[in-house]
């Protein structure tokens, strides 16, 4: 199925990251070879020079691939009237092995890019170079995972047959169905609202504290809060969110409501998510640097603060997105009826 | 915020001493975009156009063929048809294309003796309004509710004859009572409806067979089993279901506008090579220029940044340019330019633009599709300018 | 600041035009009066085509022909409905004959409820 529109633009958006990430690549292979901090050679200027171009690169990068992970959605969601039995995404996903792993890969790509680029960020505050090699050897690890993307979205999409019937998001999202999804689909509504409420109120105090009394353990419990609150939001989403937004307690899928239909609503959603997810994480990442290299720990607390506070604002946007339709469904049936107690 | 501003400014300062060039440069992106957006609305609208249409239409047609060939179907099998678990109703259709010599196009005839009151109740121009009341209404003998385009083909008006041959020779004229929407245009500009027994005599059809025969199937689960039911009846038969139309219609529209925008892609792929290019051969005034930022305490960065800025908006206002200029071209100018490439030759083209079907997500994907590469491709001669030591370039 | 200003200024104006476009699309492409008109004329449509599905090689919709199709079935025939590709269809193009690819087993109710 790659002669159509939206596949071929996925690849050649996607051919020109991997391609810009080719050169980053190799400039960092050059970078770790031959770095010499002591060094007075004409080469080490130019390797210097050569990381401000890794960096622009890769902030490049960590835009497109925002992009690349958005499109994909858009065109699983296109091809879906073309293989029978899927509705939306979910079943072009399911239609293929790969899938799910493509969306993940996509996913992970962009945490990944993120904290590279948060690296990047505390290396240019300071003087010296002292986080290069570092980032080289990190860009270097992250190469493969971006060549990967793009040889499995092209696999993926080459290897879509129409002719199979798959199986969309009633029945992968199935209450007391089998499978993964079905299991986090079953998750009770009530307690999981309960349960991310108060992981989010957590999040959101959490913020307030360590601006009175900061400490790495704090900002490690906060990054690994953050963890989990990722993890929970889209089990939340999945389990009550989905639900409310479609006022169908069956209907548990988490893309339909990103299309225009619901009003692009799960972009409202899933933005702040991971968005507040990345900041959270990223002060674990700076907390392990400062440990690394204690010289930057003036500078990284500042950067990490500001991360916290903001992250704090996202999760409070997240909270307002995710409980927005529930809200609404309570004010509109004037708190009386349960959505999932009409539907069974 | 107000930092922005400035960079913004300064980017755009520079732009703008070189207006030709860069000028050009939003022109093509916008081109690009104007082209390739053009034929994602195209054949997007018309997918979407496709399947509200086919939603009404019936689960399973059955046709006749001998030897590869469709022939008229004897009706006579229809009442062991509704007898099959799961069919709510079965039609026998009489309907056929009409080669009109003397203006060269085809009509699509449909002989339907059925109620019409929705059919009446479009918000077309009728001449005599249909007659309030809940009593149904039918074509007379004779009458004909006739699409835009055979009126305007024919040079005639509602209340006007049309004069018709059949299959003998003899002539069958047909009074035109009415037209449709424009509104549905795409679908009825040459479509020209007619009571059965008009259409039989026009066909030559005699009056047991039907040309196919539509099947109703409310649940979409027992499509499948119906059919090869109906299969066991009539072995010789085909049966098409609808949904299967819909996903060929599908395939069909995406892999046709896929081929265009693979030829496409040599467009894009010339016009990144003018974009490096931008970049790459800076002239002596702009190496100078960085130069001199550097020379004043720049750093490679803030030189990168600034180009990069310059890219963005380039790029920003192309596109913006190119996407609102493709959404006027084809969905309120009815897509002068590119509608040869979907359309064919056809005598009866409807002259309407197709309904819109756009919506904030072909916006990104069109983004990924321009915008990436050129930024991507700017990156590595921004960066080689950017370090060039400006005490090198003011010796040059 | 001016240039900033009035290129602000101008982004402003094509991003007024963009979402105006999507307005548009949203109040043309869904208006409720076309869905009426269009379920009225599909009732008597014979279909939006079987063309496709068709031993004639013509293809009603107009949406579904080709320029590049040198003539259908002979040299200078006017307008005959014009398709013939000059692509091949897509390789999933299903066939016309009641074939088994057309009601897999699969598909029928007992096996879709259980997948």
């Amino acid at each position: 199925m790659i002669w159509n529109a939206w596949v071929l633009g996925l690849i050649i958006g996607q051919t020109a990251t991997a391609a810009i990430n080719a050169v980053a690549f190799a400039n960092a292979l050059r970078i770790v070879h031959n770095w010499d901090t002591r060094s007075t050679l004409p080469m080490q200027l130019d390797l210097e020079h050569r990381s401000e171009l890794i960096a622009t690169i890769v902030s490049c990068s960590l835009l497109f691939q925002v992009f690349s992970l958005m499109v994909f959605e858009i065109t699983a969601r296109s091809l879906a009237p073309f293989v029978p039995g899927a509705m939306c995404t979910v079943g072009i996903l399911e239609a293929q092995p790969l899938g799910w792993p493509v969306l993940f890969i996509k996913m992970a790509a962009l945490f990944l890019y993120g904290w590279w680029i948060v690296l990047n960020h505390l290396d240019n505050q300071v003087e010296g170079f002292l986080l290069t090699i570092l980032k080289s050897w990190y860009l270097i690890a992250l190469f493969p995972l971006i060549v990967i993307d793009l040889l499995l979205q092209i696999a993926f999409f080459t290897h879509l047959d129409p002719a199979v019937i798959t199986s969309c998001c009633g029945v992968v999202f199935e209450v007391e169905g089998e499978g993964f999804g079905s299991s986090v689909a079953s998750l009770s509504p009530k307690h999981t609202m309960l349960g991310l409420a108060g992981l989010l109120t957590v999040l959101l105090i959490f913020p307030l504290v360590l601006r009175r009394r900061s400490t790495q353990a704090g900002c490690i419990a906060y990054a690994l809060g953050s963890a989990a609150g990722l993890v929970l939001g889209i089990a939340g989403v999945v389990a009550f969110v989905a639900p409310y937004v479609y006022m169908m307690p069956a209907l548990h899928c988490p893309f339909i409501f990103l299309d225009e239909e619901h009003f692009n609503y799960g972009y409202l959603v899933y933005l702040p998510l991971f968005a507040a997810s990345f900041l959270g994480t990223s002060v674990g990442i700076l907390v392990a640097i400062e440990r690394r290299f204690p010289f930057l720990a003036a500078v990284s607390h500042t950067i990490r603060m500001r991360f916290v506070w903001t992250s704090g604002l996202l999760w409070a946007a997240f909270l307002a997105a995710a409980y927005g339709p529930v809200i609404k469904f309570l004010i509109a049936t004037g708190g009386t009826a349960d959505l999932f107690q009409v539907g069974y | 915020m107000r930092s922005i501003f400035y960079a913004v400014d300064f980017a755009l300062k520079g732009l703008l001493r070189q207006k030709t060039k860069n000028l050009s440069i939003v022109a093509l992106f916008a081109l690009i975009v104007f082209l390739f957006s053009g034929i994602d609305f195209m054949s997007n609208a018309l997918y979407n156009e496709t399947l509200k249409a086919l939603a009404f239409q019936p689960s399973l047609i059955i046709q006749d063929v001998r030897a590869g060939r469709q022939v008229p179907i004897s009706l006579a099998d229809m009442a062991d048809i509704a007898k099959i678990p799961g069919v709510s109703s079965v039609k026998g259709r009489v309907w056929g294309y009409y080669f009109d010599p003397f203006t060269g196009a085809n009509y699509t005839i449909v002989g339907d003796s059925g109620d019409l009151k929705e059919l009446w109740d479009l918000r077309a121009i009728l001449p005599d309004p249909a007659p309030s009341g809940a009593e149904p209404l039918f074509l007379k003998n004779g009458e004909a509710l006739v699409g835009e385009g055979v009126i305007k083909i024919r040079r005639t008006r509602i209340g006007g004859v049309l004069n018709f041959q059949d299959h003998t020779g003899r002539p069958v004229p047909l009074k035109i009572r009415g037209t449709f929407s424009s509104n549905v245009s795409l679908w009825a500009h040459d479509l020209i409806v007619l009571t059965e027994e008009d259409a039989r005599k026009l066909f030559g059809l005699d009056p047991g067979s039907g040309w196919d025969i539509a099947v109703d199937v409310p649940n979409e689960f027992e499509v499948p089993k119906v059919g090869e039911k109906i299969l066991r009846i009539n072995p010789g038969a085909r049966v098409i279901a609808t949904n299967q139309l819909k996903r060929t219609y599908g395939s069909s529209y995406g892999f046709r506008s896929g081929v265009v925008l693979s030829l496409n892609i040599t467009c894009l792929l010339a016009f990144l090579i003018l974009a490096y290019d931008r970049v790459a051969r800076l002239s002596q005034e702009e190496q100078r220029e960085i130069a001199i930022l550097k020379a004043i305490g720049w750093q490679t960065r803030n030189v990168i940044r600034l180009n990069m800025l310059q890219s963005i908006i380039l790029s920003l206002t192309g596109f913006l340019v190119g996407i609102v200029a493709s959404y006027c071209h084809v969905f309120v100018a009815g897509a002068p330019l590119l509608r040869i490439v979907f359309a064919g030759w056809s005598v009866l083209y409807p002259p309407h633009p197709i309904p819109p079907s756009f919506d904030i997500s072909k916006v990104f994907g069109l983004m990924f599709l321009t915008v990436v590469p050129y930024i991507a491709v700017g990156i590595l001669p921004v960066w080689r300018a950017a370090v060039r030591d400006p005490e090198e370039v003011f010796r040059a | 600041m001016i240039h900033a200003k009035v290129y602000g200024a101008v982004l402003v104006f094509l991003l007024l035009l963009l979402g105006a476009t999507l307005m548009d699309s949203r109040v043309r492409g869904r208006s409720a009066a076309r869905f009426e008109d269009l379920r009225a004329v599909s009732n008597v449509l014979p279909s939006a085509d079987h063309g496709m599905d068709n031993s004639a090689r013509y293809i009603r919709h107009w949406g579904l022909s080709t320029p590049g199709s040198a003539f259908p079935d002979y040299p200078g025939q006017p307008d005959y409905l014009p398709s013939g590709m000059m692509w091949p269809p897509p390789p999933f193009f299903v066939g016309s004959a009641p074939q088994d690819p057309l009601f897999p087993a699969a598909e029928s109710t007992g096996e879709g409820a259980k997948r």
